[in-house]
């Protein structure tokens, strides 16, 4: 299927959407899906996270046995053909292949928030406040450079005498 | 009456239309809704029933439940409109309840994609205030509930990219100088690049339109709830302070000012409107109101007409179903009867 959106790419993600008092859904490719804001960790990736999961486990295809999680039955090859983990028992069950996804996913596997029955922690620096501190530094900066590069061609417009073809 | 929450007013409301949180919660001893059988969504709906009610009178009396098995399509469209829960969420109606408060400030999708969903709006920027809320009835309901936590990967969720804090923040933001100046495009990039996400909230999967939007941050791993939300906080105000220069430098221009007076010359006369070109002329009219440009409305009253206008929630509110020239109507006569004190000595 064709994204519904730029009509080009092959679409990956269905988004539903509220479009005139109906529910509606739309097909959109990674890259669509990530300029409407409807990318999540997940998207790009073919084949949700099975696709990382083959770059961990490319060897381990010949496992016989399918082992199930003994609380609900899910096995690994249903959470990643789903991207839906069974039950929470399923994160010990599987903890040896869903950890590492976990880390790829995030660059990190370690919780440092809320535990329950607590009150929220204190905050710390963390690494999306630095990565975040520097995308907008750029952002500022190229808008800078927008506006100055457009004051200098109304500039420049004005000191070529008015050759403005916009006065509709 | 019980005003709603887009109908107060909240601080920085000339661009943030309101702050929300939402946490993600799951219970030990039931599959994730994926592998839940009916008797499973039975019994974790009446925990949930069972454990607001556990919580003092003052909170619990004041939810409303809905089963969307029993909801006709426009009452479950109009929970969507109110953004009292996500389009996926009545999807598929199955074993699906909603409560919610009667100013629409506080929600929980039970059996969507996670037993819990819990969300609470606070107009304005007031992210802190909407944590802290959103961190006090998450602490209630644990009590009873039993939250399925790990110590090291946090909250877990039914789909990975929810797991740690389970947590979601989210700012509403209104950028219309932004979108007509096309910045909003790469404003989307930079903000995906650091793990947020801008969407458009009517129509957002194919041309935003009124120029609302969602500004998520989506990572809920390796950072805590307090940072996930001051991230937020900082970028969303990087995000209103370039709007409020767009809006400035655009209203300086005699086209942007036609538009605005245009724009609410059309919503007070109009006899029959539909909901997209309501959002058209919303998005100017707001942006004139609130800078300077028009006066004797407050942006609230502009936000209220946006959520009591859309369609299926007009259905709703008119107790029957309408055509779409019934809609039309009602919608302008709304629009016209709210506006209309704005000329009055």
């Amino acid at each position: 299927m064709i994204c519904q959106s730029c009509g080009e790419h092959p679409a990956t993600t269905k988004v539903k959407t509220i479009v005139n008092g109906r529910l509606t859904e739309y097909a959109l490719c990674a890259t669509c899906a990530r300029r409407l804001g409807y990318a999540t960790l997940l998207t790009g990736l073919d084949r949700g996270f099975g696709s990382v999961l083959s770059e961990f486990f490319s060897d381990e295809n010949a496992e016989p046995e399918e082992e199930c999680c003994p609380w609900c039955g899910a096995s690994f090859e249903d959470i990643a053909r789903t991207d839906k983990v069974g039950c929470a028992h399923c994160y010990e069950v599987f903890a040896d292949r869903l950890l590492p996804i976990i880390q790829r996913l995030y660059g990190s596997d370690i919780h440092c928030g809320k535990m329950p029955g607590e009150n929220l922690p204190q905050p710390q620096p963390q690494s999306q406040m630095v990565l975040m501190q520097e995308v907008l530094h750029q952002a500022v900066e190229q808008e800078k450079h927008e506006r100055s590069t457009r004051l200098l061609q109304e500039s420049l417009r004005r000191l070529g005498g008015g050759s403005s073809n916009d006065e509709s | 009456m019980n005003h709603k929450w887009y109908e107060t007013k909240g601080p920085e409301n000339d661009v943030i239309l309101g702050a929300r949180v939402c946490m993600i919660r799951n219970m030990t001893d039931l599959p994730f809704p994926a592998r839940m059988s009916h008797p499973d969504m039975e019994r974790s709906r009446t925990r949930v029933e069972e454990a607001l009610r556990r919580l003092s009178p003052a909170i619990s009396d004041d939810f409303f439940c809905a089963d969307l098995e029993q909801c006709e399509e426009s009452t479950a469209v109009s929970f969507v409109e109110r953004q009292l829960c996500t389009p996926d969420f009545i999807a598929n109606p199955t074993g699906r309840s909603l409560f919610y408060t009667a100013d629409e400030s506080i929600s929980i999708m039970v059996n969507g994609s996670d037993h819990l969903r819990l969300q609470l709006v606070e107009p304005g920027c007031q992210l802190d205030t909407a944590l802290n809320a959103a961190d006090n009835l998450d602490t209630m309901l644990d009590r009873s509930l039993r939250f399925a936590f790990h110590k090291d990967i946090g909250y877990l969720t039914q789909s990975l990219t929810d797991l740690g804090t389970g947590m979601v923040p989210t700012l509403q933001i209104h950028l219309p100088a932004l979108q007509q100046g096309g910045a909003v495009e790469r404003l989307s990039s930079d903000a995906a690049q650091l793990g947020f996400s801008l969407r458009g909230i009517f129509d957002g999967a194919v041309e935003p339109a009124g120029a609302v939007y969602e500004l998520t941050n989506r990572i809920t791993l390796g950072i805590s709830e307090k940072n996930a939300v001051e991230n937020l906080k900082s970028i969303g105000a990087q995000f209103a302070e370039r709007e409020r220069r767009a809006r400035t430098e655009l209203l300086g221009t005699i086209e942007a000012q036609d538009a605005v007076s245009r724009s609410l010359a059309l919503l007070e006369s109009a006899r029959m409107l539909e909901f997209s070109e309501f959002l058209k002329l919303y998005a100017n009219v707001r942006m004139g109101l609130c800078s300077g440009f028009i006066t004797g409305l407050s942006p609230e009253q502009l936000d209220g007409l946006l959520y009591a206008v859309q369609p299926a929630t007009m259905a709703l509110r008119a107790g029957k179903p309408l055509t779409p020239q019934q809609r039309q109507t009602r919608r302008a006569q709304l629009v016209s009867s709210v506006l209309a004190p704005m000329h009055q000595p």
